[in-house]
């Protein structure tokens, strides 16, 4: 199997105040991101997953290990070959959105017109062409995620990565996130994605490394981490209200448990995406 | 080179937004208009040359102010907003990062230079034109050399340069906006005084030479007022623009080797 990122044994402390008391961000963290895979990186708030992320990018030099990324060290090649979606994104207010996109674009190495029609599509994508013209200043929270979306997809890197993608959006910009990140692993590319929205990594990743405290807690495909042979999940519907105590009783008497029997109500979620207008 | 201008070119943009800079821009533009009428702060002067002095003051004092502020505003924004972290997750290095920053501010300080000068220049023209009744006899001015005024301009904006890499370098080893302007400042405070201090280096102790090696030395720069009314030397004024250069380059690499060393 090619992986496109490696990191092996990554270690990171922080020293503080005058006893420069050292707090341990990552101990021992190894991980290697497949080809053309949805990659989670997860865990809770402190985990370590952004200084895992700023150690990928160059941003921070680890104490020990190393990363490769698609077989070399980090250099402005490699960089050219990825793209990065910062948590809360903030980016200069003066400029357009177009003119922002294609600033980074041309940061990439590509030339003004290409930059220019290449930040178009960008834009497209993410669903911002009418927002184009508009200063980023006057953008709203998911608008801003969409432009740094924008920015992190519109050289075509090999190697997304992500951190918090759907930090700040509604529910109706979380599964429009989704869709794009699924069509961008569509187009071949690999994603890494760092979060703690568990419901949407799950529809998302093919593969999750679990930080916890700095360290592995767990890593592997959904299915090997989450599948239970020995049992099983039924979801019935087209049930009416008077069979419900009778299906309960039949699935007690073979041991079964029924965790949840809700009648004719569809979830706030599903609704509010019914009614909500783009 | 292409992304360190990329990278100053949308510094310029940011930097000629500020309302801070524009504000003191137009004080120091204020100032200049009226230099005629303010004629009784005079220390017996004569009228030509001390409305060129008060260009020259005006660029100075202002030009400092601009050039420290801009700095340590628009590269603390950078960090505080995080987006040096989107830029530098591009092919860009800290070099590029520093010096881009830097030539965005020099760029816009070239303005600010041009803005003054132009008035300043206008002012004495005027000035000169409403003197013309008078028998020369009576005026204590030398003649006035436009060429020499603008190489003084010029010189000038060598020195802001200068004074933004200085801000730069502080900056990439501070935290905090107000500890980079106050220590700015301070290093450009010890600058012009150790700048006056003339004795020759073996007559200095530690504290002297410590400070005469790695402060900017502003005589490079002091030379040229007298500009406006002799003949400019070109060969003085390419010393100044070599030291400027130099310095700012050096201030660059130190601030781009501290900025590798802090966490983003």
């Amino acid at each position: 199997m090619e992986y496109v990122l490696e990191a092996k044994n990554l270690c990171k402390y922080f020293k503080f105040g005058l006893r420069s008391i050292a707090v341990e961000a990552l101990k021992n963290v190894s991980f290697s991101v497949p080809k053309g895979c949805i990659f989670g990186l997860l865990g809770a708030n402190g985990a370590g997953k952004s200084t895992a992320i700023k150690i990928l990018l160059g941003l921070l030099k680890q104490n020990s290990g190393s990363v490769e990324i698609f077989s070399s060290k980090l250099s402005s090649a490699v960089k050219r070959r990825m793209g990065y979606l910062p948590e809360t994104p903030n980016f200069y207010g003066f400029l357009t959105g177009l003119e922002l996109v294609s600033f980074y674009a041309r940061l990439c190495g590509l030339s003004g017109k290409e930059a220019h029609m290449r930040a178009s599509d960008a834009l497209a994508l993410v669903g911002l062409s009418d927002a184009a013209n508009r200063r980023v200043s006057l953008y709203s929270k998911g608008m801003q995620q969409r432009a740094g979306l924008a920015q992190a997809i519109v050289h075509d890197p090999e190697l997304l990565v992500l951190d918090e993608p759907a930090s700040g959006l509604d529910p109706v910009g979380m599964a429009d996130m989704a869709d794009i990140i699924l069509e961008l692993k569509r187009r071949g590319k690999t994603i890494l994605l760092s979060s703690h929205m568990l419901a949407e990594v799950e529809k998302l990743c093919d593969e999750v490394c679990i930080l916890s405290r700095g360290q592995v807690a767990a890593m592997g495909s959904l299915d090997a981490l989450l599948n239970k042979p020995d049992s099983a999940v039924l979801g019935i519907s087209g049930v009416s209200a008077q069979n419900v105590e009778k299906i309960e009783r039949y699935a007690e008497s073979l041991g079964a448990k029924i965790d949840e029997a809700r009648t004719g109500r569809e979830s706030l979620s599903e609704f509010f995406k019914s009614v909500s207008k783009r | 080179m292409r992304n360190t201008l990329l990278i100053a070119q949308n510094t310029f943009r940011e930097a000629v937004r500020q309302r801070l800079v524009l504000l003191i821009t137009l004080a120091a533009l204020a100032l200049i208009l009226l230099s005629k009428y303010l004629l009784r702060l005079d220390l017996g002067h004569g009228v030509l040359r001390f409305v060129s002095d008060f260009t020259g003051g005006a660029l100075s004092f202002f030009g400092m102010i601009i050039s420290v502020v801009a700095v340590c505003q628009l590269t603390h924004s950078e960090i505080e907003r995080k987006t040096v972290a989107t830029l530098l997750s591009k092919p860009v290095n800290f070099l590029q990062f520093t010096y881009g920053k830097t030539l965005g501010v020099a760029a816009m300080l070239f303005c600010f230079c041009f803005a003054v000068g132009l008035s300043g220049w206008a002012m004495v023209e005027y000035t000169s034109f409403s003197l013309s009744h008078v028998p020369p006899e009576f005026l204590s001015d030398k003649p006035f050399s436009t060429s020499g005024f603008w190489v003084f301009v010029l010189c000038q904006w060598f020195k802001l340069c200068l004074i933004a890499a200085v801000a730069e370098a502080v900056c990439s080893v501070s935290s905090s906006l107000m500890f980079s302007v106050t220590v700015s400042f301070m290093l450009v405070a010890g600058g012009i005084l150790s700048s006056i201090d003339i004795s020759p280096l073996a007559d200095k102790n530690i504290a002297q030479i410590f400070a005469a090696v790695l402060l900017p030395d502003f005589n490079f720069f002091s030379v040229s007022e007298k500009y406006a009314f002799s003949a400019p030397s070109y060969a003085q004024t390419l010393a100044a623009g070599a030291y400027a250069a130099v310095y700012f380059a050096l201030a660059g690499a130190a601030a781009a080797w501290c900025f590798s060393k802090k966490s983003i």
